[in-house]
């Protein structure tokens, strides 16, 4: 091509050549690019050594290149060492630290390149330096914001952790005084201060429901602060997923049967058998029925469909309440999220409960998932793994 | 009649369960602030059923178990640990020294205590 032609002629060892080696040493101002005699003296000159390290060539030519190293590295036997490199390998690359006529330091990158004439004696050395300091410093300062970035983020864990460990002290600390009450309320309304008048009863039944409550939110923020502090160790078994939520429902007959509420079963005759933390799977599904139950009016259904798949067993808990929004949907499993509706006022709660189900059943490597219509109901479908995902 | 140890060190809690356990019949009632006390009442003294609490202090439940020996020197002796913690190294450690059983005050009402002291005093 027309190209090559034209560099043809252009070849080493050429005049032309050499006009253009002379040109480009000349002009480079960025680069240091100078010759070294066999023995380390600087022989030649550029502008960009100049500019770099400060000396004209008259004040540097002939002096050993040693002078452009810190004191320590010269004692250590540094220069020396890379032109012995350069003979024996040919060149040798380094970055470290230079020092320049006015006894300033910058960061440079030196290539040295042994040359060597055609019977392989060694005429001296090619040397080019880079001023890297703008680099170097760029590197410091990533470095300096990467420490600190990790002192941050082990102070964030830190005060992570001893936020759980708060919680969890504050909510064994706040049970005594509780439990205080629970006794004394509980030891008149069961007989052992005398006869009560039927307000009387009524009063103290009152308080003595609204400190259960308080029990509960305690219980629901320590078992939160335990699942967020990574201690729940799940003991799973093979159970019957329908038999389970057959038990729960049953346990949990008082709320629906003073709702009239009707119950709703579809369920396998064989067992359907899933690997899972039976107390633990217990409560979720506990929870969940609750919502089902409390956000559903009276006489309202709740049906209960379990079904499996080769991988996953699913439960699914549907409702004819009061449903929920799509806009609170992205709330609906944060921590304290508790949805305004027309129940919600008499229905009472911590809002930790969901959050608890859903990081729950996430341990056990499945989903919780919601559908709904507001005004028609509810179905939140809960499935998880027939077989434990760890070893 | 049989024989109750009662160690607490809150005393709405002490006071509460004294009252209750005292107005069961058939129930003796003694009552210890810390295990080091309950230690040295159980020196002297044994018992049918033992209501444990473990955070006290001078001496706390697990040091109390550690101590009293109770299965070499009483091994008839029920125990029942009732506390607020529901997990937790010191629960473990309190059901591998012997405790037969553990209550969480705060799920009990008065009832609920009453029948478990009759479970465990076969009543």
């Amino acid at each position: 091509m027309a190209t090559d032609n034209r560099l043809a002629k252009l070849k080493v060892g050429s005049r032309e050549y050499t006009e253009f080696s002379r040109l480009l040493v000349n002009t480079i101002q960025e680069y240091a690019i100078f010759l070294l005699d066999p023995d380390g003296r600087i022989a030649t000159w550029n502008p960009g050594a100049q500019k770099l390290k400060g000396y004209s060539p008259d004040e540097i030519i002939g002096k050993h290149f040693s002078v452009f190293y810190p004191t320590q590295d010269i004692a250590a036997g540094k220069p020396a060492w890379e032109l012995v490199e350069a003979r024996k390998n040919g060149h040798v690359e380094d970055e470290g630290w230079r020092i320049r006529k006015d006894g300033s330091r910058f960061w440079a990158n030196v290539v040295i390149t042994a040359l060597f004439d055609d019977e392989g004696v060694l005429v001296g050395f090619a040397k080019v330096t880079r001023d890297l300091s703008d680099r170097k410093k760029r590197d410091e300062q990533l470095h300096r914001a990467n420490q600190m970035l990790k002192r941050q983020s082990m102070e964030l864990q830190k005060l992570n952790k001893s936020k759980d460990e708060f919680i969890s002290l504050a909510s064994h600390q706040l049970r005594t005084p509780a439990s205080g009450v629970k006794q004394f309320l509980g030891l008149v309304l069961q007989g052992y201060a005398g006869e009560l008048t039927g307000l009387q009863r009524e009063y103290l039944t009152r308080a003595y429901e609204s400190n259960d409550r308080e029990i509960e939110l305690i219980n629901d923020l320590l078992r939160v602060a335990q699942v967020d502090a990574g201690k729940v160790i799940l003991k799973k078994e093979k159970r019957d997923v329908g038999k389970l939520i057959a038990d729960v429902v049953n346990e949990q007959e008082e709320r629906i049967t003073v709702k009239r509420q009707m119950v709703v079963f579809d369920i396998p005759k064989k067992p359907v058998v899933a690997h899972v933390d039976t107390a633990r799977f217990r409560m979720v599904l506990e929870n969940i029925l609750d919502n089902a139950s409390k956000y559903t009016h009276d006489d309202g259904t709740i049906s209960i469909s379990v079904w499996h798949d080769e991988n996953d067993v699913s439960v699914a808990i549907a409702d004819t309440g009061v449903g929920i929004d799509d806009s609170a949907f992205s709330k609906l499993f944060k921590k304290f999220s508790r949805i305004p509706n027309e129940l919600s006022e008499e229905v009472g709660g911590s809002g930790l409960g969901l959050y608890w189900a859903y990081r729950i059943i996430e341990l056990h490597g499945g989903t919780i998932a919601v559908d709904s219509l507001p005004g028609k109901g509810t179905t939140f479908t809960i499935k998880v793994p027939k077989e434990s995902q760890d070893a | 009649m049989r024989k109750v140890l009662l160690v607490e060190d809150e005393k709405i809690l002490r006071d509460a369960y004294s009252i209750l356990l005292g107005a069961q019949e058939g129930l003796d009632v003694t009552v210890a602030n810390n295990g080091q006390e309950a230690l040295d009442i159980c020196g002297s003294d044994t018992f049918d059923l033992i209501l444990l609490d473990l955070m006290m202090p001078v001496l706390n439940g697990v040091g109390f178990l550690q101590e009293a020996r109770l299965a070499e020197k009483s091994p008839r002796t029920r125990v029942v640990v009732m506390s607020n913690l529901s997990s937790g190294e010191d629960l473990l450690n309190a059901l591998a020294l012997g405790a037969h059983r553990h209550a969480v005050k705060s799920d009990l009402s008065p009832n609920e205590v009453i029948k478990i002291v009759n479970e465990e005093l076969g009543l």
